[in-house]
């Protein structure tokens, strides 16, 4: 009885160890999609959206693997790499936007020249 | 009993005073801090994201402690603020290129307004230009049609002057020198000897001269100058000149040639056409010579 028993906690313990966590499709697609969108608008480009990229990356490799450990926190770790991307994309976009001022500015520039000629 | 509660209490307390983690700690300042700049003013909705996350941060840190989730939603919550932030210079920046562009609109039309001005201007300059040309070459032309006309007329007046003078010629010897045309009629086919009355058979010559004078030297001055050979005293030839150059003169005017064109000299012997040697070069001393003067008579 007392070796059945010692069987069974042992059986249960290799179970736990062995049990994974499965992460809701949506939000791992959404995750991928929003680090795509990242890449996309250049966001390797530019320093501080490549850094939050890379987070995002590795987050999201965190979350599938504590997933896959069982470890709960997968799901707060997603949260974090849905977070990252999230920024990744917002500021490769203003990247972008400040380019684009950058160059309005100088064409102002320019036509302010081009008026002052005689 | 007292004492478990005591003991119990304090426990308690020095849970809730345990020291916020501090991804917590940056996540409450960060989002302060957003909520006071610009990402307060132009993302509200986005900084409202971001308290939804610090809020479940802080309420498992109250509840639980500092806990994986406690850092994991702080860690959110200042990403959130962070995109907050993002985005309200996005916004600024938009707005800055907004009134960028609008200026260089503003520019762009005041250049073309001053383009098309300068243009008009050149236009309006080249068709000045255009029309001063045209005009410069339509004077030109009249001035060549009035040149060519006037030399047309003179090369007819010259003609039909030297057709008149060739018909003159036939009664009077017609020459031209520095002064203009001069006839000359010999003095004994006008008058008698030492007679100032013109000759009947004088009249008929007279009368195409005359009517040459009117119509070829119109307008033109006529002097009629009287000249003698040297026979007699020189205060009486220079009577005599003067009577028959007169003669002749009001012969003229009486025939229609005016007579504030026409004026009479008597120059006696003074100017013999050659010398006074012989009858016959006396002869032709005494004449009378109608010159008419190349400069015209001015009007009025």
């Amino acid at each position: 009885m007392r070796r059945a028993a010692i069987g069974a906690a042992a059986l249960g313990m290799v179970l736990a160890g062995c049990a994974t966590i499965k992460l809701p499709a949506d939000q791992l697609e959404k995750s991928q999609a929003t680090i795509k969108s990242a890449e996309v608008l250049g966001a390797d480009k530019t320093p501080s959206a490549k850094l939050h990229l890379q987070f995002a990356k590795d987050e999201q490799q965190n979350a599938r693997d504590m997933a896959d450990r069982g470890d709960e926190r997968a799901f707060s770790m997603l949260a974090c790499s849905q977070a990252d991307a999230d920024l990744a994309v917002v500021l490769a976009q203003e990247a972008q936007v400040r380019g684009q001022a950058a160059k309005a500015a100088r064409d102002v520039s320019t036509l302010k020249e081009r008026g002052n000629r005689p | 009993m007292n004492r478990l509660i005591i003991i119990s209490s304090t426990l308690l307390a020095a849970a809730c005073a345990a020291v916020a983690p501090n991804a917590l700690v940056k996540a409450r300042a960060d989002y302060d801090t957003a909520q006071q700049g610009p990402a307060g003013r132009h993302t509200p909705a986005d900084l409202y994201e971001a308290k939804k996350q610090l809020d479940k941060a802080n309420a498992e840190f109250e509840t639980n402690g500092d806990t994986y989730l406690t850092r994991d939603y702080a860690y959110v919550a200042s990403r959130k603020v962070e995109i907050a932030n993002a985005k309200a210079r996005i916004e600024t920046d938009r707005q800055q290129m907004s009134s960028l562009a609008a200026e260089a609109t503003q520019l762009r039309d005041q250049q073309y307004e001053s383009k098309k001005n300068e243009l008009n201007l050149t236009q309006k300059q080249l068709e000045e230009q255009r029309q001063a040309t045209a005009l410069n070459a339509q004077e030109a032309a009249a001035k060549a049609e009035a040149l060519e006309a006037e030399r047309a007329a003179r090369a007819a007046a010259e003609d039909k002057l030297a057709g008149a003078m060739k018909d003159l010629a036939t009664v009077a010897a017609v020459k031209e020198d520095r002064r203009g045309v001069v006839i000359t009629l010999s003095g004994s086919v006008l008058f008698a000897s030492g007679k100032s009355q013109l000759l009947n058979t004088a009249q008929t010559k007279l009368d195409q001269v005359a009517t040459t004078l009117k119509d070829e030297a119109d307008g033109q001055r006529i002097t009629v100058e009287g000249h003698t050979d040297s026979v007699g005293s020189d205060v009486y030839n220079e009577q005599l000149s003067l009577a028959r150059a007169t003669a002749v003169r009001d012969y003229l005017v009486s025939r229609g040639v005016k007579a504030e064109r026409i004026e009479a000299k008597g120059l006696g012997e003074t100017k013999p056409l050659v010398d006074n040697s012989s009858s016959e070069n006396r002869a032709n001393n005494r004449r009378v010579e109608i010159v008419i003067h190349r400069e015209e008579v001015p009007v009025g």
